[in-house]
């Protein structure tokens, strides 16, 4: 789960403001606001990619700023907006690059990994495309292959940055419904930023919202409705 | 008188007509005579200088011609089938030039010396005293030259590559002498404006030692040395077939010449002017029968096994035997090597290169003594590498 | 999956037994014929006398090794610096460390101080160099947070030093013009026998640090920010990387002058041949093709000789650039 308190966000000056914020774990969460509200450097501070302006966060129990590189890989997995179409690589070989927190020196997989890999590849029902290259996949396969990855790093905490960005409706929907029972299932901790409010709504899962005005964080549990939250934050 | 052009104008008191009409008579008829005159004069003076065109007769060089001419002489240079200049070496400027020729105003006073050789050949012909300049003064051999640098009388140009045109003209010279590989002298037209004239000096491209030293005569043309020059010249060539007749009755010992520069070892082809030398002066030299005037390019491992059991090797290009081996490592596997044969003309490098062109008979006179005998002493140029 | 594997280790010993062909071919093509009596013998009980023997062992043997090391080593450190950089454009000398090595050599051989210093002293001098501009390198990469910027000192460092070797060659004088520019053609020959202990030494180091490489470089075509959240320490990585690079290529450099293309040509080479982003198949593919590619080269020298000589980086572009064009259209048909 996820801990923050008293945190400001940025990069020289504070863009958001969060004075305690707790997610738990089996959740799904949207992140929602406007364009150059924070949204991205939320989820960057919180991988530990930038640090914090001031405060804590806490990951599953630990200190984020406290952790190595390795003991943070395998707290927090990320996947970012840009498409990775990166030539010659396997959607297998893609998802097992997951499992990298728990290789050793020379990066060999032990057969653990490899079925952590088969494991999650079924999960998001990619099997029968498991030997062909990313480049091959439609942007749909492509970003399921990208959820496989992060979910095969076996962390308690996923963040994703837009990650239905560049889908249509169809491909959205059922994107996040799948993500949405692998949470539950695996009791992982998955916050997602995304402008689609009201397929959120939809899909009945937990908003994040960033108020532009005061510059601070409100939770929204499942079943607020959409007019009290518009007009909070809109 | 009846068909006079000019009118009679009655003017009272003379008879004007008449008179204007033999004055107009009188110079057409001078015009026409001056107009024939000058004529047959001028063609007369054409004739004159193609009949007293005379070729001045060379024993040994292929890269200049010289022809004596009423008004002067011509130095023609280069190779009849490419690149060629012509010079008139005249104590007066001619009233016009055949088929481009420069002036040069002879004697020459002021000469600036790139060309290397050029130096040894004026101090040769006791000429000296007109070099005006110089391209480094570190790679001057000639005692006499040197004295006038020190003496400032002559300028230091310290590497010739840069010499600007306004550092040139400082020295005020009439002529600037300088090894021709291809190309013009850098800024040679506006040199020739200001009255300076580039001379190529093509001595490096004689096939035969002593066409190397005929070039003296191009020298004495333009210092007023001519005599001096032809004795000289002369001299050189009886002590070098002298030499050259001396040695018949004695043993062939195989020779090698040439160094590395990188991967490649160059050594100079059968009818190059080293090739000549070591013949002339009775040594076998492996790669006589190759052809070209230039250098051959080889691999190291074929000059190795080529010239492993070859006596003696000259010319590699190094002062000492360490330096020799820190350029060429592999030297150490070639039998001259093991027998200490091996010869260059490291005594005083600058006087090979500055000297060597004109005198062919004390290079011949060294390369024969090392050849034929066991511990050569008394050389001009060449030592034996320690 | 096996297939694939199957397939990768066809590929290994297909690649392995061609290198080992040309190593051999390289060894006994050539004017001077010679005999496996003479490789023996002049390897192991060396006789001066006999010619062969003698060939084989001062011009053949170091020949035919210093190609198989440096086309290995160029190879490697090209594909490390275009992962690396994520640019198929890279090659080894995009750091300008061998810069650094021309650098030095240009000073040792175009100034007159140290004209005669050749040999074993220009591959100190290179040598020298090459820690130098590696040196500064190595301190950027750990002040410098980007890519692109660390490429650009790169640059920077490569433009100050040829100003500076230009402006050296204007003022020597014609030999030792030409000695320097002997040199800056590369060349598979000027490695003695007795050198070629501490080049085997170095490039086997080097090659071998790469396998600590394999992991951070896997995870790396996934973007910086990626790997680093896999857990791969970026900084770490990156200094690594050019510390390897900057020996295996200074130390080519040093013995051989700058060899051209293989660096850039046979990394992309392997990619398209194994169509694989493992580098562990990458790496191994990589030091074989380049190994091969540059023995091939050398044998080709060797068969021209008679007629001309050409030097070695003329023929590993005349040669290397067709395959690639080949490959390229073959891949787009």
């Amino acid at each position: 789960m996820i801990s923050i308190q008293n945190t400001q966000f940025g990069y020289n000056a504070p863009i958001l403001q969060v004075e305690s914020l707790k997610i738990d774990n089996g959740t799904l969460t949207g992140l929602i606001g406007k364009n150059g509200s924070g949204k991205s450097t939320f989820l960057k501070t919180l991988c530990g990619l930038t640090p914090v302006l001031s405060g804590s966060i806490h990951i599953g129990g630990k200190a984020l700023s406290h952790c190595s590189e390795k003991e943070r890989s395998q707290l927090v997995a990320f996947v970012g907006s840009s498409q990775l179409a990166i030539p010659y690589l396997s959607v297998k070989e893609f998802v097992l690059l997951g499992r990298s927190p728990y290789t050793g020196v020379l990066g060999r997989y032990s057969t653990a990994d490899e079925l952590v890999a088969d494991e999650m590849l079924s999960l998001f029902h990619l099997d029968h495309l498991r030997d062909r290259e990313l480049a091959e996949l439609s942007d749909g396969e492509r970003q399921l292959a990208a959820f496989a990855r992060a979910f095969a790093q076996e962390t308690p905490v996923i963040l994703m940055d837009e990650p239905t960005a560049f889908l249509d409706y169809g491909n959205k929907r059922s994107l996040l419904s799948v993500l949405k029972n692998a949470t539950v299932e695996s009791k992982k901790c998955v916050v997602i930023s995304t402008h689609d409010l009201d397929l959120c709504l939809e899909e009945e899962i937990s908003i994040l919202g960033i108020n532009q005005i005061n510059k601070k964080t409100i939770f929204y549990p499942r079943g607020t409705t959409k007019e009290e939250m518009i007009t909070q934050f809109f | 008188m009846e068909n006079n052009p000019i009118k009679i104008i009655e003017v009272p008191g003379k008879r004007p007509g008449f008179f204007l009409l033999n004055f107009t008579r009188t110079v057409n008829r001078i015009l026409f005579i001056s107009f024939i005159a000058l004529l047959l004069t001028s063609c007369s003076r054409e004739i004159q200088s193609t009949r007293t065109k005379k070729a001045i007769p060379l024993s040994y060089a292929q890269n200049f011609k010289l022809d004596s001419l009423e008004n002067g002489v011509l130095l023609t240079i280069g190779e009849s089938k490419g690149r060629i200049k012509r010079f008139l070496l005249a104590a007066e400027k001619p009233a016009h030039l055949i088929n481009g020729a420069l002036w040069i105003k002879t004697p020459v006073k002021r000469i600036v010396a790139f060309a290397g050789t050029d130096i040894g050949m004026l101090t040769r012909l006791d000429a000296a005293e007109h070099i005006c300049g110089v391209s480094d003064r570190t790679l001057v051999f000639s005692s006499a030259v040197r004295n006038h640098i020190r003496k400032n009388r002559t300028l230091d140009f310290r590497q010739e590559a840069q010499v600007s045109f306004e550092q040139l003209l400082q020295c005020k010279p009439n002529l600037i002498t300088y090894s021709d590989f291809g190309k013009d002298y850098p800024h040679e037209e506006a040199l020739g404006k200001a009255g300076v004239i580039c001379l190529p000096i093509l001595d490096w491209k004689e096939q035969h030692p002593l066409g190397k030293a005929e070039w003296l005569k191009v020298y004495g043309y333009l210092c007023g040395k001519e005599k001096e020059a032809n004795q000289a010249f002369n001299n050189s060539v009886e002590t070098y077939n002298t030499l050259k007749k001396g040695i018949s009755s004695k043993g062939k010992p195989t020779v090698f010449s040439g160094n590395q520069t990188g991967e490649i070892w160059f050594c100079p082809a059968g009818n190059s002017y080293e090739a000549k030398l070591i013949s002339d002066a009775g040594g076998d030299y492996t790669y006589k029968k190759t052809k070209g005037t230039g250098s051959l390019s080889l691999t190291p491992e074929k000059v190795l096994t080529d010239n492993r059991h070859t006596a003696i090797w000259i010319n590699p290009e190094a002062n000492n035997i360490r330096e020799l081996l820190q350029k060429q490592g592999r030297s150490a596997f070639f039998d001259a090597y093991a027998s200490h044969k091996i010869y260059c003309y490291s005594g005083n490098m600058n006087k090979y290169w500055e000297t060597a062109a004109c005198y062919p008979e004390k290079v011949l006179e060294d390369l024969i003594t090392i050849f034929h005998t066991k511990n050569p002493t008394g050389l001009n140029y060449y030592q034996r590498l320690k | 999956m096996t297939v694939a594997k199957d397939r990768f280790t066809f590929w290994m010993f297909a690649l392995l037994l061609l290198t080992v062909l040309c190593f051999f071919l390289d060894l006994f093509v050539g004017r001077y014929d010679l005999t496996f009596n003479d490789l023996y013998r002049g390897l192991f009980s060396f006789d001066q006398q006999e010619t062969g023997q003698l060939v084989m062992r001062e011009f053949r043997f170091p020949r035919s090794v210093t190609a198989l090391l440096a086309g290995a080593s160029l190879s490697v450190c090209g594909l490390l610096m275009q992962t690396l950089f994520n640019n198929p454009l890279a090659g080894p000398y995009v750091l300008g460390i061998s810069s650094g090595s021309s650098l030095f050599v240009a000073i040792g051989s175009l100034t007159g101080i140290s004209f005669f210093l050749q040999d074993a002293g220009m591959i100190l001098l290179a040598f020298v160099g090459a820690i130098l501009f590696g040196g500064i390198i190595l301190f950027s990469s750990v002040r410098i947070r980007s890519q692109v910027s660390l490429l650009l000192v790169g640059l920077m460092l490569g433009s100050i030093a040829g100003a500076l070797i230009t402006t050296l060659e204007a003022t020597a004088s014609a030999q030792e013009l030409r000695a320097y520019t002997m040199w800056t053609m590369g060349s598979l020959q000027q490695t003695h026998f007795d050198q070629l202990a501490l080049f085997s030494i170095l490039v086997t180091l080097g090659l071998l640090s790469c396998v600590f490489l394999i992991k951070p470089l896997n995870a790396l075509v996934l973007g910086e920010e990626h790997a680093s959240l896999l857990g791969i320490r970026i900084k770490h990585f990156r200094f690594f990387t050019i510390l390897i690079t900057a020996i295996l290529s200074g130390t080519v450099t040093a013995y051989c002058g700058p060899i051209a293309f293989v660096g850039l040509a046979v990394p992309n080479l392997a990619k398209m041949l194994f169509k694989t982003a493992d580098h562990s198949k990458l790496l191994l593919g990589s030091l074989l093709i380049g190994g091969s590619f540059l023995l091939a080269t050398d044998v080709t020298i060797q068969l021209l000789e008679p007629y001309f000589l050409v030097p070695v980086n003329a023929l590993t572009s005349l040669i290397g650039a067709p395959i690639i064009i080949l490959l390229i259209v073959k891949r787009w048909s």
